[in-house]
C-alpha cells in the first residue's frame, strides 16, 4: 500500500530543529524575569531599610529557618532529600489553600514524613489530617500524631473523631480502609474552615507572619553586609555602635511606613508570592491551549523514579504492620484456646480425685461401666484431646449421678442427705465443666433414674406436691386424729421403662436384704392404668 | 495548524514507564474519540462509484483502479506519537488516508478545481503540471463527477482572520474533520490532559 501525506495531526509538538529558535526565545524571557526579578529584590531592599532593626521580623525568620532546616535534615536523613522544594512547595500550597501556618504544617509533615519514610504518603495523610483536625476540633498536632501512631498500628488515638466505629472494628479494618473513613466523614472541612471569619483572620495572621519572616531574613542579609561586609559575625560586633540610631529610625519608623510602607510591603509580597505561585498553575483548570503539561524533564523523571522507589518501600512497610498485626492477633487467639484446653483438662482430671466416684459406683455395682468410661476418658487426657476429655467427663458425671439417684432413694421418693450431698458435689462438677464450654450429657441411666424418683415420690403424694418443691407435703400416717376416712380416685401414670427398673432396683435389694420376692406373671406390667 | 502540546511524547514515555495502565488507560480513550470520525470519513467513500477514466488501472500501476473497500481500509486513525516531521511537529494522534486511491479521490480538484491546463504542443508528456488528455475538459469533468459524489471541504477550521491553505481540504477525512467542528481535537487534548493530571496525581508532582 503507498503512503501518503494525507493526515491530520491532532496535539502537536516541536521536536525538531525550530527548538533551538524557541529554546533562545525562553533564554531570552528568562533573562527579563531574573532582572525583574532583581527589581523586586531591590524593592526588597528599601523595605528591609525600612524595618531595618525589627527584632520581631528576624526571631520569625529565625524560627523559620530553623524549622526549615530541621525539615530539610529530617528529609535526608530519611534518604528523601530530592523532595525538598516539592515539600516546601507543598506547605506552601497548603498554607494559601487552607490558611494554616507553615510553622504548624513543615513540624507535622516532618512527623509524618518520619513514620511513612513517603512524601506522597505523608502528603496524603497530612490532608487528612487538616481535614480531620477542622472537622473534629481537634489541633492539628494531635491529629497528626493520632495519625502517625495509626500508621504503625497504634488506634487508640483514633477514638476522640468519633467515627461511628467499635474497637473490634476498628482493630479489624486496614489502616488504608480507616483513612478513607476518615477522608469520607471530614471530607471538604479544611476548606470549609479556610472560608469562615476566623480562616480569613487567620490568612491575615499568616500573611503578616509571612511578611515578617521575608523582612526579617532581608534584615539579617543587609546587616550581614553593612557592618561586616556580608560576615554576619562581623557586622554582630559593629551592632552596638549603631545602637543611637537606632531610636532615630524607630522614631521615623511610623511616618515612613504611613507614608509608603504599606504598598511597598504590598509590591514586595506581591513579586514573592508570584514566585512561589509556581504550584497554583499545576491545578488551574483544562484549557486545550494551555499546553499545561507535567515536568518531564530527565532530573524531574529521576524523581518521580526514586518517588515511586520509596512509596512501594512504605507501601511494604505498611503490609508487613499489617501482616504483623493479623499474626499477633492468631497468636493470642491460640493463647486463649490453648489455655481454655487445658483448663477443660485440668477439670476432667479432677474427676479421678473424687473419692464420691468410687463410692457411688461400689453402691450402684456399675464398676464394669465405669470403669469402660473412665478408661476412655484417661485415654483422652493423656491424648490431651480436650473436647473428647470434657464430653466423657460429662458422661461419666451423669452415669454417676443416676447412680446415686436410684440407689438411694427411699420408698416415700426422699434421699439422704449424705446423697444429696454427692449429688451436688457431682453437679458443681459437671457446672463447672459446663461453663468451660463442654456438652452437658444427659445420660439415659440418669434420665431412668429421675424418672424412678420421681414415681415413687408421686406414689406417697396424691396430691402430686413433691413435683411443686416439695411445699404442703402429707402423707397418710400424718393425718390428725378424728379425722374421717374419705375415699378419693387416683389416677397414677407410670413410665413403664423407670417402674420396670425401679422394680427391678428395688427386688435387687430386696433379695440383697435377705427377703424373698413374689410374682405374679399372670399378665406383664403395661403402665400407665388406674387401679 | 494543530493545537499544540507540550511535553506529550515525554509524558507518554513516562506513563509507560511508571504508570503502564494510565498509558494504555490515554490510548482507549484517544482510540474512542476517533474512531467515529474514522467511520464518518469512510462513509464518503460511493460504493458504485465509477467516472470515466477511473475503470481501469494503468499498466505501470501508478494510475490506481478505484476500489471502495480498500481506500475505506486505507482511511485510519494512530493513537501513537508520530515521527516528527520536517518542520519538526510531531503529533500525539493522527487519522490518515494512506491509499493512492483514496488520496486521488480525496485532493482531485484542490489544486485546480476546474481541471489542469491542456499542455502547449511540444510539452513532454513527462511534464506533471499540464494535462496530456486529448479532451481538454477530461479533468474539469473527473472533478465534477468526484464533487457530485463528495463535496470538497476546508479542513482547517481554525477562527479568526488568515489565508486558510489547500493541505488542509479534502473530501474523505478532512471533510469529515471540518464537519465535527472541532469536537474531537478538543476531546484528544482533554484526554492527555486528563492523562496528565492523574499522572501528576499519582507520582506526586
Amino acid at each position: 500500500m503507498a503512503t501518503t501525506d494525507l493526515m491530520i495531526g491532532i496535539g502537536a509538538e516541536y521536536k525538531g530543529k525550530p527548538a533551538f529558535g524557541k529554546a533562545n526565545k525562553d533564554i531570552l524571557g528568562l533573562s527579563a524575569g531574573v532582572k525583574s526579578l532583581a527589581k523586586a529584590y531591590v524593592g526588597l531592599a528599601g523595605a528591609q531599610k525600612l524595618f531595618r532593626y525589627s527584632a520581631a521580623s528576624i526571631q520569625a525568620f529565625a524560627q523559620d529557618d530553623a524549622a526549615i532546616q530541621k525539615l530539610s535534615r529530617t528529609l535526608d536523613n530519611l534518604g528523601l532529600s530530592y523532595e525538598q522544594t516539592n515539600v516546601e512547595e507543598f506547605i506552601a500550597g497548603l498554607e494559601r489553600t487552607y490558611h494554616v501556618a507553615d510553622d504548624l504544617l513543615r513540624p507535622a509533615f516532618s512527623k509524618l514524613v518520619q513514620v511513612t519514610q513517603s512524601y506522597t504518603k505523608s502528603k496524603q495523610l497530612l490532608t487528612a489530617a487538616l481535614n480531620a483536625s477542622a472537622g473534629a476540633g481537634v489541633d492539628l498536632s494531635t491529629t497528626v500524631s493520632d495519625l502517625s501512631q495509626a500508621y504503625v498500628g497504634n488506634l487508640k488515638g483514633l477514638k476522640k473523631y468519633n467515627l461511628g466505629l467499635t474497637n473490634a472494628e476498628l482493630s479489624a479494618m486496614s489502616f488504608e480502609q480507616i483513612l478513607t473513613k476518615l477522608n469520607t466523614t471530614f471530607s471538604g472541612q479544611a476548606s470549609l474552615a479556610a472560608d469562615t471569619y476566623a480562616g480569613k483572620l487567620n490568612a491575615l495572621t499568616i500573611a503578616s507572619g509571612n511578611a515578617k519572616e521575608i523582612i526579617g531574613k532581608g534584615l539579617v542579609d543587609a546587616i550581614g553586609t553593612a557592618f561586616g561586609g556580608g560576615d554576619i559575625e562581623k557586622a554582630t560586633k559593629n551592632i552596638e555602635a549603631m545602637a543611637g540610631a537606632v531610636a532615630e529610625m524607630v522614631r521615623g519608623l511610623g511616618d515612613v511606613a504611613r507614608l509608603s510602607g504599606f504598598n511597598l510591603i504590598s509590591n514586595v509580597f506581591g513579586a514573592l508570592q508570584n514566585k512561589r505561585n509556581t504550584l497554583a498553575t499545576k491545578d488551574r483548570k483544562y484549557d486545550p491551549m494551555s499546553g499545561n503539561m507535567p515536568d518531564m524533564s530527565s532530573a524531574a523523571l529521576k524523581i518521580i523514579q526514586a518517588r515511586k522507589k520509596a512509596d512501594a518501600d512504605a507501601a511494604k512497610r505498611q503490609k508487613e504492620l499489617a501482616a504483623l498485626a493479623v499474626k499477633q492477633t492468631k497468636a493470642v487467639k491460640e493463647q486463649t484456646a490453648l489455655a481454655k484446653a487445658k483448663s477443660v483438662l485440668d477439670k476432667a482430671n479432677a474427676v479421678f480425685n473424687l473419692d464420691l466416684i468410687q463410692n457411688t459406683a461400689a453402691l450402684q455395682g456399675k464398676l464394669t461401666e465405669d470403669e469402660t468410661l473412665r478408661l476412655k476418658l484417661q485415654r483422652e487426657i493423656l491424648l490431651g484431646n480436650a473436647d473428647a476429655a470434657a464430653k466423657l467427663s460429662q458422661e461419666l458425671l451423669s452415669v454417676q449421678l443416676a447412680a446415686v439417684m436410684a440407689a438411694t432413694v427411699d420408698p416415700f421418693g426422699q434421699w439422704s442427705k449424705s446423697a444429696i450431698e454427692a449429688m451436688k458435689a457431682l453437679k458443681e462438677l459437671r457446672s463447672g465443666l459446663a461453663t468451660l464450654g463442654t456438652p452437658s450429657v444427659t445420660s439415659p441411666e440418669q434420665l431412668l433414674a429421675q424418672d424412678y424418683a420421681t414415681a415413687l415420690a408421686d406414689a406417697v403424694d396424691p396430691q402430686f406436691s413433691m413435683l411443686d418443691g416439695l411445699a404442703g407435703y402429707r402423707d397418710a400416717f400424718s393425718r390428725g386424729p378424728g379425722t374421717a376416712n374419705s375415699y378419693q380416685n387416683i389416677t397414677i401414670s407410670i413410665d413403664p421403662t423407670a417402674a420396670q427398673y425401679g422394680i427391678g432396683v428395688a427386688s435387687v435389694n430386696n433379695s440383697a436384704n435377705g427377703n424373698s420376692n413374689n410374682y405374679s406373671t399372670i399378665q406383664s406390667f403395661k403402665g400407665g392404668t388406674g387401679f | 495548524m494543530a493545537t499544540q502540546l507540550k511535553g506529550a511524547s515525554q509524558l507518554r514515555t513516562a506513563l509507560r514507564r511508571f504508570e503502564p495502565d494510565l498509558a494504555k488507560e490515554l490510548q482507549d480513550e484517544v482510540a474512542a474519540v476517533l474512531k467515529p470520525i474514522v467511520k464518518k470519513a469512510r462513509g464518503f467513500i460511493p460504493s458504485d462509484f465509477t467516472p470515466s477514466h477511473w475503470r481501469g488501472e494503468t499498466k505501470t500501476g501508478k494510475w490506481p483502479i478505484y476500489n471502495a473497500t480498500l481506500m475505506r481500509r486505507g482511511i485510519g486513525y494512530k493513537t501513537t506519537p508520530s515521527k516528527p516531521n520536517r518542520r519538526g511537529f510531531s503529533y500525539a494522534a493522527s487519522i490518515a488516508n494512506k491509499t493512492a486511491s483514496g488520496a486521488i479521490f480525496e485532493t482531485a480538484g484542490r489544486k485546480n478545481p476546474g481541471g489542469m491546463q491542456k499542455a502547449p504542443k511540444g510539452t513532454p508528456r513527462t511534464n506533471k503540471n499540464f494535462s496530456h488528455s486529448n479532451n481538454p475538459q477530461a479533468g474539469a469533468q473527473f472533478i465534477r463527477a468526484l464533487e457530485n459524489a463528495s463535496p470538497i471541504a476546508q479542513g482547517n477550521i481554525r477562527e479568526g482572520s488568515g489565508r486558510r491553505g489547500r493541505y488542509m481540504k479534502g473530501r474523505l477525512i478532512y471533510r469529515a474533520w471540518a464537519e465535527d467542528g472541532g469536537k474531537t481535537n478538543a476531546a484528544v487534548i482533554k484526554a492527555i490532559e486528563g492523562a496528565a493530571a492523574k499522572f501528576r496525581a499519582r507520582v506526586g508532582q
